[in-house]
């Protein structure tokens, strides 16, 4: 397990660790096999490349089925790559890759356990000691303001409180990378602001490597170092933007110029690949 | 102040990053309907209710007896009824505890059975091809039609009433199981995978406890179906049992007898189906039992 301080980790921030890639996609793409029987296969992914910086907070944003949840799976080791190699820390993906904390657009969280238990979850089935954990998990949950509810059960806590309890749950274990599918795309409008403002401020104490799914192309620009712009199905990526725009992000840099100049790019990009249509 | 061996990650002493006051309301809403006056008072009043309701179709049914001086061959009034019971409380109770046996027994039986067989169809999908259509034609034989056969093979003793019983009851016990293993996300399992967990792993710590109240509610369901396998084996072959006793008041012409048996057959597959019920109080949490109960639905 990788017992790394946050500290040493912020202080490689932006720049590759030794210049090495936290995650390395080579040659990556993913064709999934037709379930009928003359059915013809269903090409998700075009053969990428990427590399993803220790320390950095990439966005992948793209339309529904561009195939952003496969390339997110494919990091996860969920699913084999049809071609090419995943690396992550420089050692290859192949099965489930377990040194990282997942969120997913549902909480997930199990109906018969209590907030706590549902974030020691992760230290019971990786058989970690729990009574330390319990201290961690317990830390967590106050970070993400959740203190006085751990004996709670999951239906008694709205949407957004959930999402902050599958946060923890994945991060339970410390884990070098986190990896969010869309994490707040339930959530309502109000509570998905106050979700990513907090989650910035969240990520800034220890600056973990993170790659977080979106459709919302405000939310990528908002959170991210490096916007990943995905084309429509068969996914590739259409472009890379580097975000620079100083952090902490506040809502209110979403209606600067700079801003708008990004999101102004995706729009023109999503144009170009004909997912949005000109009017 | 960093204390060794502990903190190893820094976040230890420090505040809320993710405000409190941020979701203050909600938090304080949640708090609030938390803390709101539990419905404990109102759960004793719903005994009260059905309590009384009881009490008031027994008057009526009292009443009319009475009044049309309905003969006791035809309907028995219950102050009738109750009288027998406590005249022959001794035979009534002699015959109650063979028949509670069988019932028990055989429940017993296809919980663990229909459990067992619901987790193996579940997960083998050899058992799926080879058993499982046997066993889907071994409910569509009539059980009071193979009966006579279970007599023959294992005799008029408890055997086979409580494979009798066993038979009608172990089937939506499985099949709950079944639907119950099978209501899990997909990215839930891929969530637990990303953890590193196994497929036993995966089975205990996730599908079994989520397919509980499935379970449970197969269980109920089968409790009320020993019951009736109970009666039908007795019906075939008796000795003793509430069952037999039916049989043999009902040729008597002694209605009031058939139904003190009756009304001892009821309350004591009342007090079984709420045992099981209860029992889900072992293995599962109260509040979220409360939150699934089937008779709270709302509109």
């Amino acid at each position: 397990m990788d017992d790394r301080r946050p500290s040493s980790l912020a202080a490689t921030a932006t720049e590759g660790a030794a210049g090495e890639p936290m995650v390395r996609l080579r040659d990556v793409s993913k064709v999934y096999g037709s379930l009928r029987r003359h059915g013809a296969d269903v090409e998700a992914l075009k053969p990428l490349d990427l590399d993803i910086a220790t320390g950095e907070f990439v966005t992948i944003v793209g339309p529904s089925g561009c195939g952003k949840s496969t390339l997110l799976s494919l990091i996860a080791g969920l699913l084999p790559p049809t071609t090419g190699e995943i690396d992550i820390g420089g050692r290859p993906v192949v099965g489930p890759y377990t040194d990282l904390g997942i969120v997913f657009q549902k909480d997930l969280l199990l109906a018969w356990r209590t907030i706590l238990d549902n974030v020691l979850i992760q230290a019971e089935v990786r058989g970690l000691d729990r009574r330390r954990m319990a201290a961690r998990a317990g830390e967590l949950l106050n970070l993400v303001g959740l203190s006085g509810f751990e004996e709670f059960l999951p239906h008694e806590l709205s949407g957004g409180m959930r999402q902050r309890v599958a946060i923890c749950r994945a991060l339970l274990h410390n884990p070098p990378l986190l990896l969010m599918d869309e994490p707040f795309a339930a959530l309502d409008a109000i509570t998905r602001d106050q979700l990513t403002l907090d989650f910035q401020r969240f990520w800034q104490r220890d600056r973990r490597t993170v790659v977080f799914i979106t459709h919302n192309l405000i939310e990528a620009v908002f959170l991210g170092d490096r916007v990943i712009v995905m084309t429509p199905r068969p996914g590739s990526i259409a472009e890379i933007l580097a975000i620079d725009l100083a952090r902490p992000r506040n809502l209110a840099v979403r209606d600067t110029p700079d801003f708008a100049r990004y999101t102004r790019r995706i729009h023109d990009i999503f144009i170009e690949t004909g997912i949005l249509k000109a009017e | 102040m960093s204390t060794p061996g502990t903190d190893n990650d820094g976040i230890g002493k420090m505040r809320p990053i993710m405000t409190q006051s941020s979701n203050d309301a909600e938090t304080r809403a949640i708090t609030l309907r938390h803390r709101a006056p539990n419905r404990s008072a109102g759960r004793g009043f719903r005994h009260f209710y059905s309590i009384i309701a009881t009490i008031i179709v027994f008057l009526i049914w009292e009443g009319g007896v009475r009044l049309f001086a309905v003969p006791a061959l035809i309907l028995p009034a219950p102050s009738v009824i109750f009288a027998t019971i406590w005249e022959r409380r001794s035979l009534y109770l002699a015959f109650t505890v063979p028949t509670t046996i069988e019932i028990v027994l055989g429940f017993l039986v296809a919980a663990v059975a229909g459990i067992m067989l619901g987790i193996l169809v579940s997960f083998s999908s050899f058992a799926r091809t080879t058993f499982y259509p046997m066993l889907i034609s071994s409910q569509l034989i009539p059980k009071v039609a193979i009966a006579p056969v279970f007599v023959i093979w294992f005799g008029t003793g408890l055997e086979s009433k409580v494979l009798i019983a066993f038979l009608i009851a172990f089937f939506p016990i499985m099949i709950s199981t079944m639907v119950g293993l099978q209501v899990i996300e997909a990215d839930m399992v891929r969530l637990f995978m990303s953890m590193g967990a196994g497929s036993t792993t995966t089975f205990i710590k996730l599908r079994l406890p989520a397919a509980l109240p499935n379970i449970f509610a197969g269980m109920k369901i089968g409790m009320t179906l020993a019951v009736v396998g109970a009666i039908v084996a007795e019906f075939v072959a008796a000795d003793r049992g509430l069952g037999y006793y039916l049989l043999y008041a009902n040729g008597q012409l002694d209605s009031p007898g058939v139904f003190g048996a009756l009304v001892l057959l009821t309350v004591i597959g009342v007090i079984l189906y709420y045992l099981v019920e209860w029992s889900q109080h072992l293995f599962m949490p109260s509040a979220l039992i409360k939150a699934a109960d089937l008779t709270r639905a709302t509109m």
